[in-house]
């Protein structure tokens, strides 16, 4: 059956050649002048959504099934950001834990508002009464603790939500 | 298009189709059976061990450069309670109050970071090439309904062990 062999090449063909080569390698672009930390971009990050942002951070984390999304700590370890692979990258090994890299990616912003605090607490809240008391306690209390901050952010800075901002990464490369 | 000739076609499609398809299928196969057991592409190593109380940032660095000269340190940030490291391919802590360092690394395997990574779709272009897949998936279970004849076949048993084979996710998915 040829014509069925030559079909599914290029089934194949047309899936490998329709796409450009992928650029997950090291130090895939230059490092760019004074770029700036994940502190900085944070600082900013209500005022660059939807924009190109380019920052560097410390590899803290690398989600160990898909590689999809890395953690980046800023330079005092204050804060981080989740990045999530796209554009160039393919995905980020976990081998570039401990390293310092520079994104290229689009700002992005999750809104919690207080139905989805107020849908997470009930969730937190049901698993209580059915978890052990001992083992669930604590599990249960820090993300309690997790919604009553973000509450009380919302309240002292007037938004009816709570923003969680991450990157949508577009390339990155390894300065350390 | 007569029975027969109808069962002839769907016989040659679903054996071409089988045998383009033994590797792709072998790779959703393992990397199914790791992940349902957890198995990731990254295996870890960690190191544990006590060194001198209270050092500050350049003696740990010094101590590191001594004694771990293998494992390149890249960065060192001072929280309260402890030190964060930052090494290549891993990450690791010190605390000045009982001298305790510790430190992991990840190491791929690159076979399972293979059918992973492509399980997980995280290779440019792939999906178009796992559509073509699905779809086949789809073909090679209708077709093989027909491909035999009398007692055998979907009017004989057949029909028996299909039935089964629907009741199996369906009883596990609302009485377990």
């Amino acid at each position: 059956m040829k014509n069925s062999i030559v079909l599914m090449m290029a089934v194949l063909l047309l899936a490998a050649c329709g796409q450009k080569k992928s650029n997950n390698t090291e130090a895939a672009s230059e490092p760019k002048a004074e770029v700036i930390d994940v502190a900085q971009v944070l600082d900013k990050a209500e005022s660059t959504v939807d924009k190109e942002v380019v920052f560097k951070g410390w590899v803290s984390h690398v989600c160990k099934h898909s590689g999809r999304r890395c953690f980046l700590k800023s330079e005092d370890g204050s804060v981080s950001i989740r990045v999530e692979a796209g554009g160039k990258i393919n995905g980020f090994n976990k081998e570039l834990t401990g390293n310092q890299l520079q994104i290229e990616g689009i700002m992005k912003v999750k809104k919690l508002d207080e139905q989805y605090l107020s849908e997470w607490q009930a969730k937190v809240e049901a698993a209580q009464k059915a978890e052990d008391v001992e083992e669930g306690g604590e599990h249960c209390s820090a993300e309690m603790n997790n919604i009553k901050e973000m509450r009380d952010w919302m309240k002292k800075n007037g938004k009816d939500y709570y923003p969680i901002y991450y990157i949508n990464g577009v390339d990155y490369s390894i300065l350390n | 298009m007569n029975n027969k000739k109808l069962r002839k076609w769907l016989r040659h499609i679903h054996r071409d189709l089988g045998y383009f398809f033994v590797g792709i299928i072998t790779i959703y196969g393992v990397s199914g059976l790791l992940l349902n057991h957890e198995v990731t592409a990254y295996s870890t190593t960690k190191h544990q061990t006590v060194i001198g109380l209270d050092l500050d940032k350049d003696e740990l660095a010094n101590y590191w450069k001594e004694n771990h000269s293998d494992i390149r340190l890249k960065n060192v940030i001072v929280q309260p309670n402890d030190y964060q490291l930052y090494i290549d391919g891993g990450l690791g802590s010190y605390q000045p109050s009982n001298g305790q360092l510790s430190y992991e690394t990840y190491h791929r395997n690159a076979i399972i970071d293979f059918v992973h990574r492509l399980h997980y779709n995280t290779i440019k272009g792939w999906k178009y090439v796992a559509d073509f897949f699905a779809l086949s998936l789809i073909f090679f279970a209708v077709s093989g309904l027909f491909l035999s004849k009398g007692k055998k076949s979907i009017r004989g048993k057949g029909k028996w062990i299909l039935l089964a084979g629907f009741l199996v996710p369906i009883i596990m998915f609302y009485f377990t």
